[in-house]
């Protein structure tokens, strides 16, 4: 079973500017979290583009300084929160911005105090980040018919249309989904532990 | 993994589903500006690429740039104006741009939806048969028509790879992004500095020519594209890239610097020999020795697929001019004027891309479409053809012009020319005034620097302002002309401009930072300024802690000039601190290390290592060795250098002063020393601390010759001038006043020769009451004293003088044998015969001592 590099190994990477394939990587991981994210606060897709600019490019900026992410002052989800939410405060708040961007319902949202480093809308979106990891994961490791049962439940398709359509019988595709979930959570679980590689969370 | 899920992954079977299926739902987006947005194609460090729909229904791809600083007022008008130049190509093989806009901010192009695929995968498609050698070179040809085309226009790609070329399904090649590159790679250099290189350093630089990873900053040439199109053709060719290039830039670099490309043929040995040959030259990691044109690659690949020989191999033009340039080094003219064209006229590669088609009337018509970099290329161009060349004509002088001689002629009416456009009059003075730094022409070169200097404010004005990076190479160069004339205000003045306009520097990175590649020139020239200045101490600190930095960068990036440099000027701060035996060893070990490189000797480092040895073993007391490596070091420098060069001046004097010491040939001694006043005036470096040294050699002469009024008069003038320079009461000063009180001395005047030892004396120990050891000082005391029958006083001297010499050189040394023998012939006068002979013996002693350890003298 491949077994993707560890966070922790990825952000020590980080620390070498040089090191192209880390930055990649990380973008990777992360940028769908991060536009994700800024859509769900209703940015479009220009300022998200930004924001997701910026943080690369405060991360860059720490990890060539010393790195400010440490273990043990807390959840490295929060961290990169805490990160995303300063570059969205910041991108709104240059001078050069149009003032009709900062319609009223943003402001609201943008007025969220600045320590609520995890807002509902993060956790929501941190949520949908290690599935869509750990789908990729599962694309790797289960045959790619296994994977197109799965994907076509997903789409809703009833058990019993999916074993017609795949000619199995209704317990294999039952199987199929089963043992794709336990995967997942698996992938989930182990992906949730390497972001805090410690153990420890604040 | 025992540990339960957090909410949100821990849920009943249909609830987890539905959370599955809405996170791995598409991040939707609205409509950006009037385009439909129907998917994203890809995401790459220069930004997003869209799939949509514009007004009229049609199909677009959407170029997002991520691209902070085009959105500034300057910004877009460098995107405007590349945009317009893009604009203008049109040719099958290049997509076009329909549109560009700043939409939410960020530069949008548009183009038409080209369905199709990179041409690697074209040429090896999954599960069929890959396509055949002719296809693939059939393709490329496609390819090399459309970079041709932009070539005649003006336009360097500079960011070919496979993922900018798309091949549709009648195999038609369509390139993408033509300008993109040059934007970015400005934006690179820009605001951010090295912070958006690491960020957006995302792509492989397998296309990227060497010159460009290994020397960032120069300008980018037709032969950029060159070697990307070579990489391209070795990986159509082959399936395989010409480097092992690792993950990280560092390990790029390193395969770039520490190896050869793989030959082409080790991945595909079926692979016509001729064929290999033709790639083989377009990636050569020497620009000069790629084609010089797009159009000569392709030739040559036509020739292949006709069955007729190539012609790759022959070394190009530029290639031979290098070669004849290396081999006849008084011959510089040519090399430097070549040079200047590639390094300051960085249109240099556009010029030739015109000059190599019959499509001249495209060039003239840019430019009265104003194009503005266009006739920025006209304008330098037309200097160098107009001025430049015609003086290297040797008829013009009747003999072959030294390149001080053409710069000159060439640059009178430089402000006539550049009439409007200060910041390519700065850019050429700039070039100008670094090649006559180079050739020891300090007067001239900051003639022009001045000038560049005086148009700052005015290229500012005009929004024309030069990029930080050569607004600081401007105040460097600025304060190493600065520092050669001695002004030295002026040079800490310049130096402190330079140092402004380099980024913060982070306490981490504070070390690497003396000795990144702008670092190195700004801590050597603060080494230097504070040695001129006599603050020794600091300067050894900074010294230390600089070659520290220099030699712990990766070894492919080390500035092996800079090292050499600052070894040297570690040897001479040794010897400033009286360590002697590490001075000589450092020395020994440089002269070594240089004959190993360059095992003929000739090279100027071996001159530069002799010297240090040279006078290393001079302080360390070896005093008759000192010569051979001080004269061998003149003889390179005269060899190499040719014309009148301030290092000659220096190591004429460094001989003229030794000779002196040893009392040779008087005639021999006056002529070196006026052959270096000559040098040095014609040099603007009159006020240099070397002219100071053969004047003092000079009036040390007259004294000797009992012109005591033309010794007196030298004197007062060079101490005049120090002090103008230093202050009054600079510890600098102190060896003039001993040199004065010699002469008084020998003119008998031996109570205004104390006042001038006191006076050296005080300088010497900082007036703050303390005494530190100066022997050669209280030697020429004790003769003043002898001379003047007091004799006591005298032996008193003398006595203190070899104590202290004693201390210094554990194995003796014949100044302090000198001392003791004169001691002895005061004590015998004074009738005291037995303490003559104990002194006598204690002289013999040594001399014995001396022979026994190697020691001369």
């Amino acid at each position: 079973m491949v077994s993707e590099p560890t966070r922790p190994s990825l952000l020590l990477r980080l620390r070498d500017p040089s090191d192209a394939a880390a930055w990649r990587d990380f973008d990777q991981t992360y940028r769908d979290l991060i536009l994700g994210y800024c859509r769900a606060r209703g940015l479009q897709l220009g300022d998200a583009e930004d924001v997701r600019q910026t943080v690369m490019m405060n991360l860059s900026k720490a990890a060539q300084g010393s790195f400010e992410y440490r273990p043990e002052r807390g959840r490295f989800r929060n961290y990169l929160a805490r990160i995303v939410q300063n570059a969205i405060r910041r991108h709104f708040s240059r001078p050069n911005q149009p003032a009709q961007r900062l319609v009223t319902e943003m402001e609201s949202v943008l007025a969220a105090p600045a320590e609520d480093a995890t807002d509902a809308l993060w956790e929501q979106e941190w949520v949908r980040h290690h599935f869509r990891q750990a789908m990729r994961q599962v694309k790797k490791d289960f045959e790619s018919r296994s994977v197109r049962v799965f994907e076509r439940l997903l789409d809703g398709a009833p058990v019993a249309a999916v074993a017609a359509e795949f000619e199995l019988s209704t317990q294999a595709v039952h199987k199929v989904k089963q043992r794709i979930r336990k995967r997942m959570e698996e992938e989930i679980a182990r992906q949730i532990a390497a972001e805090d590689p410690e153990g420890k969370a604040g | 993994m025992s540990e339960p899920l957090p909410l949100g992954f821990n849920l009943d079977d249909d609830s987890w589903l539905n959370q599955a299926r809405e996170a791995l739902e598409p991040t939707s987006w609205d409509n950006l500006g009037d385009y439909e947005i129907l998917a994203e194609v890809s995401r790459g460090g220069q930004g997003v690429v869209l799939r949509a729909r514009d007004a009229q229904g049609r199909l677009v791809a959407l170029k997002r740039l991520i691209a902070g600083t085009l959105t500034g007022t300057r910004g877009r008008l460098r995107f405007e104006r590349e945009m317009e130049i893009t604009a203008r190509l049109d040719h099958p093989g290049v997509v076009p741009l329909l549109r560009r806009e700043i939409l939410d901010r960020q530069p949008l192009l548009v183009m038409p939806w080209i369905d199709g695929v990179q041409p690697d995968r074209w040429a090896r498609p999954k599960g069929e048969a890959p396509q055949s050698r002719r296809a693939i070179l059939n393709l490329f040809d496609g390819i090399c028509d459309a970079i041709a085309h932009a070539h005649r226009r003006g336009v360097i790609h500079r960011d070919l790879k496979p993922s900018n070329i798309l091949v549709d399904a009648k195999g038609q090649p369509h390139v993408l992004d033509f300008g993109i590159g040059k934007l970015l790679q400005e934006e690179e250099q820009g605001e951010h500095g090295a912070l958006t290189r690491t960020t957006e350093f995302v792509g492989s630089p397998t296309y990227a020519p060497p010159e460009r990873l290994l020397q960032a900053g120069s300008p980018a040439d037709v032969r950029d594209d060159v070697y990307s199109l070579g990489v391209l053709l070795y990986g159509l060719l082959a399936d395989a890239e010409p480097y092992p290039f690792g993950d990280t830039l560092a390990s790029a670099i390193r395969a770039l610097t520490e190896s050869e490309p793989t030959p082409i043929r080790r991945h595909a040995p079926d692979l016509e020999r001729d064929l290999a040959v033709v790639v083989h030259k377009a990636i050569a990691k020497e620009p000069d020795h790629r084609y010089p044109s797009v159009e000569a690659l392709q030739e040559d690949l036509r020739r292949f697929l006709a069955g007729a020989p190539v012609a790759a191999h022959p070394p190009s033009l530029g290639y031979r001019v290098h070669k004849f340039v290396r081999r006849n080094p008084a011959v510089t003219a040519l090399g430097t004027i070549s040079l200047a064209m590639l390094i300051g006229f960085g249109s240099h590669a556009k010029w030739q891309a015109r000059q190599l088609t019959d499509e001249r009337n495209d060039a003239i018509h840019a430019r009265s479409l104003a194009d503005e970099e266009a006739t920025r290329t006209h304008d330098a161009l037309g200097f160098l053809v107009d001025e430049v060349l015609p003086q290297l004509d040797p008829r013009v002088r009747g003999r072959v012009a030294a390149t001080t001689e053409v710069l000159d002629a060439a640059s009178t009416d430089l402000e006539k020319r550049f009439v409007g456009a200060p910041d390519l009059e700065i850019e050429v003075r700039q070039a100008i005034a670094r090649l006559f730094l180079q050739h020891g022409d300090f007067a001239a070169a900051g003639k022009h620097l001045k000038r560049a200097q005086f148009l700052l404010p005015a290229a500012v004005a005009a929004d024309k302002e030069p990029s930080k990076d050569r607004q600081r190479d401007l105040h460097l160069l600025t304060a190493e002309v600065h520092l050669q004339q001695a002004r030295l205000s002026e040079a800490e003045a310049a130096l402190t401009l330079a140092e402004g306009l380099f980024q913060p520097v982070v306490q981490a990175d504070e070390v690497a930072s003396l000795a990144n590649a702008d670092g190195a020139r700004r801590t050597r020239l603060r080494i230097q300024l504070a040695m001129a200045q006599h603050d020794y101490e600091p300067a050894e600190q900074l010294c230390r802690a600089y070659l520290n930095a220099l030699f712990a960068l990766e070894p492919s990036s080390m500035p092996q000039a800079e090292i050499w440099r600052a070894r040297i000027l570690l040897t001479a701060l040794l010897r400033r601190d009286g360590r002697t035996e590490e001075s000589v060893a450092m020395a020994a070990g440089m002269v070594q290390d240089a004959l190993k490189r360059f095992p003929d000797g000739a090279h100027l480092e071996v001159a530069d290592a002799r010297r240090a040895w040279g006078w290393s073993m001079f302080h360390h007391g070896l005093l008759r060795e000192a010569e051979e490596p001080l004269r061998q070091a003149l003889a390179t420098r005269k060899q190499l250098l040719g014309v009148a060069h301030p290092e000659i001046a220096q190591s004429l004097v460094d001989v003229a002063t030794w000779s002196q010491f040893f009392g040779r040939d008087r005639e021999e001694i006056r002529g070196m020393f006026q052959e270096a006043v000559a040098i040095l005036r014609q040099a603007g470096a009159s006020e240099h601390q070397l002219m100071t040294s053969a004047w003092t050699g000079l009036a040390s002469l007259a004294t000797h010759e009992g012109d005591f009024e033309k010794a007196e008069a030298l004197y007062a003038e060079i101490l005049s001038l120090l002090q103008a320079r230093f202050g009054p009461e600079h510890p600098s000063l102190s060896s003039l006043y001993m040199d004065r009180g010699m002469m008084l001395t020998e003119r008998e005047h031996f109570e205004a020769a104390r006042s001038s030892f006191d006076h050296a004396e005080r300088l010497l120990d900082g007036g703050e009451g303390a005494h530190g050891d100066h022997p050669s000082l209280w030697m020429a005391r004790a003769r003043n004293e002898e001379m003047a029958e007091q004799r006591e006083e005298a032996i008193a001297l003398y006595r203190r003088a070899a104590d202290a010499l004693a201390t210094r050189y554990p194995d003796g040394c014949m100044p302090m044998v000198v001392c003791l023998k004169r001691i002895g012939n005061l004590q015998e006068a004074r009738g005291e015969g037995q303490a003559a002979q104990d002194v006598r013996a204690e002289a013999a002693n040594w001399e014995q001592k001396m022979a026994a350890a190697g020691v001369g003298g």
